[in-house]
């Protein structure tokens, strides 16, 4: 909404600096979003309204002309290429010094200087809109209107401050200029002037017969009429059009003006239909019927529904209540009487309709808001008046008023201790009534403690005491309120288990060297399908299926958005990993090593008619290159990176016994993979992507990836930790080489040392995998490193060699296994 | 005597600690040596009393100890320096950086803004992004059809049983229904996560972006409780000096209903770009929670009261590092991501 201080100004003298104006409407909830100034940069003494004296051939061009301007004080010459001025045209003129928009360069200003066009001296210009930063228009010159005070500044004529409001939807009662002043009145203590509106003059003995039908008040609370005859089209006065300019209307002619000004005005959209296309003496509100048409202004036809409401005749529909009016009745330049319309509509019907159609405008916009009923008879009045005080037409301000939906005003019991109780601080009681009195709410009782307030019918917004309290605060002032903190309080933990857990995980995939990344959660089926790497259904086994299940259930039929933004994210993800395999393959572009990511995030998971399951996985992946300490030193990623990882997370967790086994999923290379369990419960899968699913996701190197499911992780985390003493006695270590089968899993063998070693063998690790030509088909190498220790005594070098022997012994008639020498 | 044995061995100490390894023998004769200048007092003690004898023989002992010491100690040292026969390094050489990661911006803000709010009693809680109607709108004093509505644009998700009422939620308030539907007062709760709009993406807005509520329902929270958290937070996380200001707003979940404005932290209040040059930062959208939305939970809207207040991570985090654009944060471009760790 604009609101040009010209006009705001005609029924409030504020006089306040445009800035200070913006700030108190902004704190009182009526937000200023922008300021605009017309006419800033016009010097006063620089730019004048010009008339047109004369206008002289140029001697060297066909295309350019000189006229001579009469700016008050002077008559000058100038040169221009305008096509559009004749002798007697008020003009915007400008003299040298002036700072204009360069119309012909790059839109910035141009600091007019005296020139010789084509050998002619030109001591000044004549300006279009666009280089008075009026508008897009450069065609010709701005011809301003005929009573154009010649020698006027013309920022006096046409200049002004012009605020734009961002309403809210509880203030429609400010989608018009009076109510605005109204606001602006209460919180500048200053008096209201609405506009006189005397008598009509209207002497013409015979005026038709006219009935209104509203079929059901929910439909229209009100509906009113005006009737105007003895029409005299024209434009309408300078000071009408420079209001409507300013508010961003394009004036027409008076007729359709003067319902433009009382709509902005007053906050009444008006509908002029031609008298004598209308049917049968009689207008009124109903519902379209099943199939009912109507061909709108725009030329369309409409095909209507009972959830439309018409204006019908006593011939058939004639406008689209409250949106558009139909052709049948389109005022026009025959038109010799106009039957004006004030009336108010059900505002959830204007506005289904509006959208529904994509048909929104000024007026629709106010009646899908509030507007109060009382507001039509006032409109119909000022648009009269209006239209005889210009000469436009005269008639009969309220020729019919149909009003079956009248209410009653809305009173309120207020007891005044609510606000100290929802504010903070208490105000005397004669501000509390001041202040609410100057948002004209009147005092109709007051017993002391509580007062009976009514609201003005504008203010549908107020039903109830919190809104009243609201009022208080807004005229007084919300800087008031003083800054305290709530007392008491809620005994008991402010960090939930899960968020305790979520920043462990996240911590440690930090320290890891995984920066992490959110993506969005919005895909579509076929995006996140292609984490299958094509048809891989065959590759999946039953430990994959779970895995499938678990972290990757693409084949799921995803969440569907009704209204997607794009194509693309049309759904809800049920894994994350398709997103974080694209964030590698982009980051990969420019980053040759270290690019470890990961994401905790909710994924998706369908629930029937319910809302989904709302499931958090950790997803990290990582690209082939990582860094070793060194300059410039590298190594490629692997397995077992993942797997360290993954085994890190459970420690932290202390989960201290969890299987490893290979699994087969088309996301993950089949040799390559595992998961990771404890008992029944699925805590990990990770390994390298497959080749397939990679090059779906544009990855051109290798990639690992591990999938997390962090709540199963919490159900089964330990965070106690026990103390165990520290060993007294020496360790002894000794190393084992064996060679054994190449399926044979390193995990056995641990377990056998262990069992064959007995308590003596404090820990097992394997130090080396060998894979080659020095071990026979088949076959591959292995060492470990076994630790001997007791707690109660030193080892002797003989018990360790019996006790080695004995592991080796256990190994070889266990497994097959040779000694490797 | 015995002043005589203390500037002897203060002399000797004094050179010995810039004699070089060649020099070192040469040192030890001149003062411990059987020529040397302690021998030469020790001789001298025979000179003495026989009461002083035994008190002079004790310091030039302990004397002889201390020489001898130093001499060991200063020998090693010296070894040391010249078997260590080192080539200098340039220290101005890149140190090997250990390869870390680090954590989304939007996460470290999140966690401060927790920490803070933890701080006084706020405990954090989750709430589903995919809501019903029911929660996202109705609860909160938002009846279908209210012009209201168009201050959210929704996605709504596709759900043939319940058609229209499930969608992805536009704000985190939803919360706020849910939380008191279960819990009686006292309140205190953030609910921090991810919110959607059905809205074009440009340099300030965000189809996807997180927010974090709150909400402090009691029998005795006001605008003023309301106003001295956020002045609290604002504090904690944009510096000591920073003032809140409220202004009036609306939202149909709140009544009285305010927007919060922090003094800028870049200029302190006298104007600059970040701040549009009027010296306040638009903060976030609060009020007293609306006695309808305290009746629908059952809370006698007579006897508590309560405030709520939402505001944008994104934003926040903005604010604090100097983003000048939202779109960064879901490019994941590690480039922009590890200027924050
Ligand atoms: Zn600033």
């Amino acid at each position: 909404m604009k609101v040009p201080l010209i006009w705001l100004r005609d029924y409030v003298d504020v006089q306040v600096p445009v800035a200070e104006l913006a700030r108190r409407l902004t704190d009182a909830g009526i937000e200023v979003e922008a300021v605009e100034s017309i006419g800033a940069s016009w010097d006063r003494d620089r730019v004048f309204v010009g008339r047109i004296v004369s206008i002289d051939p140029h001697p060297n061009a066909d295309r350019l002309t000189l006229p001579t301007v009469d700016f008050g004080a002077e008559q000058r010459r100038v040169v221009t290429g305008a096509p559009n001025i004749k002798v007697g045209d008020r003009v915007p003129f400008a003299t040298e010094g002036a700072t204009l928009i360069d119309a012909h360069g790059d839109g910035g200003p141009l600091v007019l200087k005296p020139a010789k066009i084509r050998g002619v001296e030109s001591s000044g210009m004549v300006c279009s809109a666009l280089e008075l930063g009026l508008g897009e228009d450069h065609d010709g010159i701005l011809i301003l209107p005929e009573d154009a005070p010649v020698g006027t500044p013309l920022v006096d004529y046409l200049g002004g401050d012009v605020i734009e409001l961002d309403l809210k939807p509880d203030r429609s009662d400010c989608l018009s200029m009076i109510g605005v002043a109204r606001v602006v009145a209460g919180l500048f203590e200053l008096p209201l002037k609405l506009p006189e509106l005397g008598s009509p003059r209207d002497d013409r003995a015979v005026i038709p017969e006219l009935a209104i039908d509203i079929r059901d008040p929910e439909l229209s609370s009100r509906y009113a009429a005006a009737y105007l005859h003895d029409l005299t089209v024209a434009p309408s006065p300078h000071w009408m059009q420079r209001r409507l300019e300013a508010a961003g209307q394009r004036p027409i002619n008076n007729l359709v003006d003067i319902t433009n000004f009382v709509m902005l005005e007053t906050g009444q959209p008006l509908h002029a239909f031609d008298q004598q296309k209308l049917r049968g003496g009689v207008i009124g509100v109903r519902p379209a019927e099943a199939g009912e048409t109507l061909r709108t202004l725009d030329g369309q036809d409409r095909k209507l529904t009972p959830d439309d409401t018409i204006i019908f005749d006593g011939g058939g529909a004639v406008a689209l209540a409250g949106v558009m009016g139909g052709l049948n009745s389109e005022v026009t330049e025959t038109t010799s009487e106009i039957l004006l319309e004030a009336a108010n509509f059900n505002q959830t019907r204007i506005r289904n309709t509006s959208r529904g159609m994509g048909l929104r405008s000024e007026a629709s916009r106010r009646f899908e808001q509030r507007l109060s009923a009382e507001t039509a008879e006032y409109a119909l009045r000022r648009s009269v008046h209006l239209a005889e005080e210009i000469g436009a037409a005269r008639g009969v301000d309220l020729w019919e008023d149909a009003y079956p939906g009248r209410t009653e005003p809305v009173v309120i019991e207020f007891p005044l201790s609510e606000v100290p109780r929802l504010l903070g601080i208490e105000f005397p009681r004669e501000r509390v009534i001041d202040a609410l009195e100057r948002a004209y709410f009147e005092i109709e009782a007051d017993d002391g403690d509580t007062i009976r307030v009514k609201a003005p019918d504008w203010r549908g917004d107020v039903t109830m005491d919190a809104d009243l309290v609201e009022e208080v605060a807004v005229m007084i002032g919300y800087d008031a309120i003083p800054s305290t903190l709530p007392r008491g309080g809620v005994v008991g933990s402010v960090v939930s288990e899960v968020d305790h857990r979520d920043e462990i995980v996240r911590d440690i995939l930090a320290a890891a060297g995984y920066q992490e990344i959110i993506t969005y959660t919005m895909s579509n089926p076929e995006r996140l399908r292609r984490v299958l790497g094509g048809d891989g259904a065959d590759a999946v086994d039953a430990a994959g299926a779970r895995v499938g299940e678990r972290f990757l259930p693409v084949q799921l039929e995803p969440l569907k958005l009704v209204n997607p933004l794009r194509a693309e994210e049309d759904s809800l993800r049920t894994t994350a990993l398709g997103h974080v395999l694209e964030t590698l393959a982009a980051n990969l572009r420019f980053a040759d090593r270290d690019v470890g990511l990961f994401e905790l995030a909710k994924t998706f998971i369908p629930a029937g008619a319910e809302l989904p399951e709302e499931r958090r996985v950790l997803t990290a992946v990582v690209g082939q290159q990582l860094s070793s300490p060194g300059w410039d030193q590298r190594r490629e990623a692997t397995f077992f990176d993942l797997k360290g990882l993954a085994e890190l997370l459970l420690r932290r967790f202390g989960i201290a016994s969890s299987d490893t086994a290979p699994f087969r999923h088309p996301t993950f290379q089949a040799g390559r993979c595992a998961t990771i369990s404890a008992g029944d419960t699925l805590l990990a899968a990770f390994g390298e992507v497959s080749p397939a699913t990679r090059a779906l996701s544009d990855i051109d190197e290798p990639a690992w990836a591990l999938l997390v499911d962090v709540d199963a992780l919490l159900s089964i985390a330990d965070h106690a930790r026990q103390f165990a003493v520290l060993p007294r006695f020496p360790s002894v270590v000794q190393d084992v080489s064996i060679v054994v089968d190449l399926d044979s899993q390193a995990a056995d063998f641990v377990d056998a040392i262990q069992s064959a070693g007995g308590e003596v063998v404090e820990s097992v690790s394997l130090v080396d995998e060998y894979r080659g030509d020095q071990v026979a088909a088949g076959k591959r190498g292995l060492t470990f490193s076994i630790v001997y220790r007791d707690a109660l005594r030193t080892l002797t070098d003989d018990e360790v060699a019996t006790r080695h022997a004995k592991i080796v012994r256990s190994l070889e008639a266990r497994f097959g296994a040779t000694l490797r020498v | 005597m015995q002043d005589q044995i203390e500037q002897l061995v203060a002399r000797a100490l004094e050179e010995l600690a810039g004699t070089p390894a060649a020099d070192l023998d040469d040192w030890r004769r001149r003062y411990t040596g059987r020529s040397g200048e302690l021998t030469g007092i020790l001789r001298g003690i025979g000179k003495l009393s026989a009461g002083e004898r035994p008190l002079a023989g004790q310091l030039a002992n302990a004397a002889r100890q201390r020489l001898e010491s130093a001499f060991e100690d200063r020998k090693t040292v010296v070894e040391a320096e010249s078997s260590a026969d080192v080539e200098a390094i340039d220290v101005t050489l890149p140190g090997y950086r250990p390869v870390v990661g680090g954590l989304h911006p939007v996460t470290q803000t999140l966690r401060d803004i927790r920490r803070v709010f933890a701080n006084i009693g706020f405990r954090a809680v989750d709430s589903p992004e995919v809501e019903w109607d029911e929660y996202n709108f109705e609860k909160l004093n938002i009846p279908r059809d209210h012009p209201a509505r168009d201050m959210w644009d929704t996605f709504f998700v596709d759900n043939p049983d319940r058609p229209g009422e499930m969608l992805l939620r536009t704000h985190t308030s939803p919360a706020q229904a849910r939380v008191m539907e279960q819990t009686d007062p006292p309140i205190r709760i953030i609910t921090p996560g991810r919110c959607y709009r059905y809205e074009d993406v440009d340099a300030s807005h965000e189809a996807t972006f997180f927010q974090v509520e709150g909400l402090a329902v009691d029998t005795n929270i006001t605008m003023a409780d309301l106003r001295g958290t956020l002045e609290y937070f604002a504090r904690a996380l944009f510096g000591e000096d920073r003032r809140i200001r409220i202004r009036g707003s609306y939202f149909p979940f709140t009544e009285p209903s305010c927007e919060a404005e922090m003094s800028c932290h870049v200029c302190g209040g006298d104007g600059c770009r970040v701040c549009g040059r009027t010296g306040w930062i638009e903060m976030l959208g609060a009020g007293m929670v609306h006695p309808d939305v305290l009746e629908g939970v059952g809370y006698d809207h007579r006897k508590y009261s309560g405030f709520a207040f939402g505001m944008g991570v994104e934003r926040i985090a903005m604010l604090r590092y100097g983003i000048d654009d939202i779109r960064h944060f879901y490019r994941n471009d590690l480039r922009f991501l590890r200027q924050f760790n």
